[in-house]
């Protein structure tokens, strides 16, 4: 095939004999990139002084063996290793910023790299093709290095999710549930807090797994100690020496919120006189005892004042002590594992938790947000009396619930019914006429039979109204007067309305009864009303998740709010053929106390997509993750755009909401759930509303998006999209980085000077998955509006004396010697806009057009020239005079004139014909395609050395009077000839050791004759 | 109002939370936590214990062809109480200290955990003769005496 054709595989124009000694590689003043990048053994003239430069013109088939990477041909294919370059320099960069997340797991996330390498070597072969040239195999393998690193790094994030998925997955429960309870609490804000909060609970479960939380067992074995030591009275600040050291430390580590909030509770004494803390726990009191019998012995001096305060502070006494009754001994029996029983006992450490939170939470209220008593119940006693050995006391509702009364407690001045267990009431010292504040967590239960609400768990009551000291001393004297005490009838036997009354037990048990209704309101709005045949929906996704632990969750459906729905990459492949392989649909939900979560499920996004908004059924769960701020700071740039809540949240427990969002702490964990294969459910509970605490994504101009700090924030925004490099291709779905030169309007009408570019460059990740609309949509080369939801607004400026120390070297399509590739990208004056997972393009509808339409060009695009504040991958307009040629790289090669194809062959039976490798024409007028940089020189950029790779259309009118007739062009001709204003894309930017800028005049996207616009004209001379 | 306020407030109460507990169950759900917290409220630590003995199926209904039906719970110990299945009743000493003679008690353990295996539906069956029927209830009585 190749006969004919001299050993150098390239045919010249003008006498092969005389040009052949002439070859050899030229390293001259202005290197041959191409040449030293892409180990090109293509020779060029030797002979500087020669005025004519050649433009050679190779047949393609030829350079296809012997030059692998002849300039036609290499961009495409150096393209795409740029673009790994880039990618792996971002990533790096990104991973360098994510080092909270990345280098805390050092060891996993090399030892993932490593693995990952064959993968990417592979994928590299596929992608340089079948060439099997020694020079093509070493440029791979230099290419290898840069994509393993760049796939590395784009493969941390999901690895790591995965990884750290399967490694925490036996810990994720109970590492969710200590500073969980936290999470509203305003000094919880700083993450190597939560993270050493996370090892302790670690290695707490590893010592031991379930008795070491319970607190329970430990104030079990204390008190069993001191009442061997000593009597039963005795105090716990005596009893403490007492103790050995390993259970003191058992309680210290099983116990330190509560010991934290001790500490909270001894700085706040003045706050703590008004309020008095019940705990019916017998081992929640001991603790109180503790506490409380310090603060007394600081209090002494200052009683007078206690005295004058309108509350009492009562000091909870050790006497009150449940007596010992013969079940209590039996109490350290192991319980059934996943019994109703070991789930209550949970429930009560949770609650006693709950509450310590829920203190806590007091505390800073009153610091913060004083006057603010949300879920306060106040009742005045009207009448008291005792059944066994809980108070029912007939209360009148004064105030409480002023959040919303409608759904809670009902209006003030409604009789209530409240119970108090027998060690509130012992402290409470209730009386009628006393007004008692109740704090949450407490319950309502409704009786249906007509009577009026009674209030339970009311382990925290205060007495408000207390006037002077010697009524005081009364009362406390005249409460010693025992209650009335109603007898319980034995003969009374409990019926419920049971379901099953097929069985004959429940048969006699229900007989003749007629209770109806259910209406166990549980200040869940209407929880129940939407599934009255289901369980009731739980409000709190993290009780669920602690209920259920890594367990998929049965029955139980969580209600949340779908704040975000978007596709993630994952390693998995799916059988279903509607996403592209490795796509997951994930949901970012957020339930009604606030917490956030990342629901992966395997449905199609279409479907998905609509339940955006909505209010939710979440069950079937199981969690895979649990995420903190530190280690997935993408998920939670995300989070933090959601943060303050819209609408009020619930208190963690049974409490009320939270008045002032703002206040709270943006939440510093979420969990990554994952849908049951058949189990999981994801259904909209209100088929039409929108919910309150949805959050829409804001979008914003470019103008504000660029002038507003802050890196690392998402930003949302319409904007047109002029140019894309690479071309995406629709049914290409491997993931690739993509680079969107956008604009809008607010971009293009601003005023010059203000600093902000006009065109603004996004780099799409290999982690943002696009949609097949927005795939088609950018494969058809035009112009297309998108509006980009969640991208990141990455890096902000680089420090100067970085930039000045370091050689810079930002660049598109080649990598670079060595000493240039140390830096990162120059000159990124306003940070970087990227396209990340969890970043959604999206194609504006055309009924949103008036919501759009303010982002819509109309004229045609402006762009920035050529100055020095240009960004690399950005598009701007250059003008200038060529000064030089680089006549190394200068080539022709022939295509087809009807399809463009450039695979031509020559027919060996017909010397003179072409035939088409794509259309199999044969082509009798092939078109000349040429390959031609040249240096320019411009104004604005003085100093720099700007190269230009031309489109076809500028090298015919740059060498429309150059040709000579024996097929080579003078340079003569050519140098001075002015250029421009052409529109470049800026490949590469260099700093050191030359400014030197590499540009490649490009097309704009069609958008109704406007790229035509910028087509530069030469005159003629 | 105040007729209204004589009544017992307590059975009222429990009577409602074994209905709420019941209708969960009846759908096949977990029972809420915040019943399970309300059952801890009124019972205190006996509620724990209640329903450790309906996860391990303790309670067993035994009924004679005469009509004669009473409950018997495996406890803890080992020992079996009988619980009388028309007024309440338990053989358990806790029943005889803390219900018969302080009243501070509203059930024993054992009461309760019937209550809550025919709400789990947890309560397993047993038919027997009169004869056997009456020996069981001799039978405990002679255990308890001795």
């Amino acid at each position: 095939m190749t006969e004919g054709y001299n050993s150098t595989g390239g045919f010249v124009k003008k006498d092969d004999q005389e040009k052949k000694e002439q070859w050899s590689c030229l390293k001259g003043p202005q290197t041959c990139a191409a040449c030293s990048l892409h180990n090109c053994s293509r020779r060029v003239p030797k002979d500087k002084a020669v005025k004519k430069f050649v433009i050679w013109n190779i047949r393609k088939r030829n350079w296809d063996v012997e030059y692998p990477s002849f300039p036609g041909e290499s961009p495409l294919q150096c393209r795409r290793a740029g673009l790994r370059t880039v990618g792996a320099e971002a990533s790096l960069s990104e991973a360098w910023l994510r080092c909270g997340e990345g280098f805390q797991e050092t060891p996993e996330t090399l030892s993932l790299t490593a693995e990952k390498k064959p993968t990417a070597e592979k994928h590299l072969e596929l992608s340089s093709g079948p060439k099997t040239e020694p020079t093509t195999s070493k440029s791979t393998s230099g290419l290898t290095a840069i994509a393993w690193s760049s796939s590395g790094s784009d493969l941390s994030d999901e690895d790591k999710t995965i990884f750290k998925s399967q490694r925490e997955n036996g810990h994720g429960s109970r590492i969710g549930r200590f500073y969980s309870r936290n999470i509203f609490s305003p000094e919880d804000g700083a993450s190597e807090d939560d993270l050493q909060v996370i090892d302790w609970e670690i290695d707490s479960d590893r010592e031991d797994t379930c008795d070491e939380f319970e607190d329970r067992e430990s104030v079990v074995e204390i008190s069993d100690r001191a009442s061997c030591t000593s009597s039963r009275s005795l105090t716990p600040p005596e009893m403490l020496p007492e103790l050995s050291k390993d259970i003191r430390k058992s309680f210290l580590e099983t116990n330190p919120t509560e010991i934290l909030e001790y500490s909270s509770d001894s700085e706040k004494d003045d706050e703590l006189e008004n309020v008095l803390f019940i705990d019916s726990e017998s081992s929640h009191k001991y603790h109180m005892d503790f506490g409380s019998d310090g603060r007394r012995v600081m209090e002494r001096p200052i009683n007078p004042r206690v005295k004058s305060t309108e509350a009492i502070l009562h000091t909870p006494q050790k006497e009150t002590k449940l007596p010992k009754t013969p079940e209590n001994s039996a109490k350290k029996k192991k319980l059934l594992r996943g019994g109703l029983a070991e789930r209550l006992n949970g429930l009560q450490n949770r609650e006693r938790s709950a509450i310590s939170l829920w203190r806590h939470q007091y505390l800073s209220y009153q610091r913060t947000l004083s006057g603010i008593k949300s879920g306060i119940l106040t009742v005045k006693i009207l009448e008291l009396h005792e059944e066994c050995t809980i108070q029912v006391a007939m209360c009148e509702q004064l105030s409480g619930l002023q959040a919303d009364s409608s759904s809670q407690g009902g209006a003030p001045g409604t009789g209530l019914r409240v119970l108090f267990a027998k060690e509130t009431a012992r402290c409470l010292r209730g009386l009628p006429q006393d007004i008692i504040r109740i704090y949450p967590p407490w319950q309502k239960l409704i009786i249906p039979n007509g009577s009026c609400p009674v209030i339970l768990n009311t382990y925290f009551c205060q007495k408000v109204v207390a006037k002077e000291d010697s009524k005081t001393t009364h009362e406390v004297h005249s409460w010693d007067t025992p209650l009335p005490r109603r007898s319980i009838i034995l003969a009374h036997v409990f019926k419920f309305k049971s379901v099953t009354n097929n069985s004959p037990e429940n048969q006699v048990m229900c007989g003749g009864h007629t209770t109806v209704g259910t209406d166990w309101t549980l200040r869940h709005e209407q929880a129940e009303l939407d599934f009255p045949a289901r369980a009731p929906l739980r409000d709190s996704l993290l009780d669920a998740v602690e209920s259920q632990g890594v367990a998929t969750w049965s029955g139980a459906g969580v209600r949340v709010v779908v704040q975000r729905v978007y596709s993630l990459r994952c390693r998995c492949q799916q059988a279903d053929g509607t996403d592209p392989p490795g796509v997951r649909v994930c949901l970012l939900v957020q339930d009604a106390l606030g917490l956030f979560s990342e629901v992966h499920s395997e449905g199609a996004v279409l479907k998905d997509r609509e339940l955006e908004g909505k209010s939710c059924r979440l069950a079937g769960m199981k969690v895979l993750q649990k995420v903190t701020r530190g280690r997935m700071t993408e998920l939670f740039s995300l989070i933090d755009t959601m943060w303050p809540p819209v609408a009020p949240l619930k208190a963690p427990g049974h409490g009320p909401a939270f008045e002032e969002n703002a206040h709270l702490p943006p939440p510093s964990f979420c969990y990554i759930l994952t849908a049951h294969p058949e189990l999981g459910q994801m259904d909209a509970t209100e088929e039409d509303s929108v919910s309150k605490l949805y959050q829409p994504p804001a979008p914003r101009s470019l103008r504000e998006i660029l002038q507003a700090d802050g890196p690392c924030t998402r930003c949302s925004f319409y904007a047109r999209v002029i140019y894309q490099r690479p071309q995406v291709n629709s049914s290409l779905l491997e993931p690739r980085e993509l680079w969107l030169v956008v604009t809008d309007v607010t971009l293009q009408t601003q005023d010059e000077g203000s600093g902000l570019p006009k065109t603004m460059p996004v780099r799409v990740a290999p982690s943002c998955v696009l949609g097949r609309e927005v795939r088609d949509a950018l494969s058809e080369a035009t112009s297309k509006s998108c509006f980009f939801r969640d991208a990141l607004r990455d890096q902000g400026p680089i420090p100067k004396s970085t930039v000045d120390k370091t050689p810079v070297m930002a660049t598109w399509t080649e990598p670079e010697p060595p000493a240039c590739s140390a830096g990162t990208a120059a000159g990124d004056a306003s940070g970087q806009l990227v396209c990340v997972g969890r970043t959604v393009l999206l194609l504006p509808k055309p009924q949103l057009g008036v919501a759009s339409g303010a982002w819509e060009l109309t004229s045609p695009v402006r762009l920035d020239e050529l100055d020095s504040v240009t960004r690399v991958n950005s598009i701007c307009s250059v003008q200038g005079t060529v000064v030089a040629v680089d006549e190394s790289t200068a080539c022709s090669w022939p295509a087809c004139d009807l399809c463009g194809g450039e695979r031509l062959e020559r027919r060996p039976e017909d010397r003179g014909a072409f035939s088409c490798g794509d259309c199999s024409r044969v082509v009798t007028s092939p078109l000349l395609r040429r390959h031609l940089q040249v240096f320019l020189d411009c104004p604005l950029r003085p100093q720099c050395t700007v190269r230009v790779k031309l489109l076809q259309h500028s090298i015919s009118s740059l060498l429309r009077f150059a040709a000579c007739e024996d097929g080579s062009y003078e340079v003569r001709s050519v140098l001075g000839k002015e250029v421009g204003p052409i529109t470049c894309f800026v490949r590469s930017i260099t700093t050191r050791p030359a400014s030197c800028v590499g540009l490649e005049e490009v097309e704009l996207l069609s958008e109704g004759g406007a790229s035509s616009a910028h087509r530069w004209q030469p005159q003629d001379p | 109002m105040a007729v209204a306020a004589r009544a017992l407030m307590l059975p009222a109460v429990v009577e409602e939370l074994l209905s709420e507990m019941a209708a969960a169950a009846r759908d096949g759900a977990p029972i809420p936590d915040e019943h399970l917290l309300s059952l801890k409220f009124v019972f205190g630590s006996s509620a724990v214990q209640a329903l450790d003995l309906v996860d391990r199926q303790s309670v067993t209904l035994i009924s004679s062809p005469s009509g004669r039906r009473v409950y018997q719970v495996l406890g803890s110990s080992g020992r079996t109480y009988v619980c009388l299945a028309s007024c309440h009743y338990c053989s358990c000493p806790a029943f005889a200290f803390s219900v018969l003679r302080k009243g501070d008690s509203l059930l024993c353990k054992h009461l309760l955990a019937v209550y809550l295996s025919q709400v789990m539906r947890t309560c397993q069956q047993l038919s027997v003769s009169d004869k056997q029927l009456t020996d069981v209830l001799l039978m405990e009585k002679t255990q308890e005496a001795s």
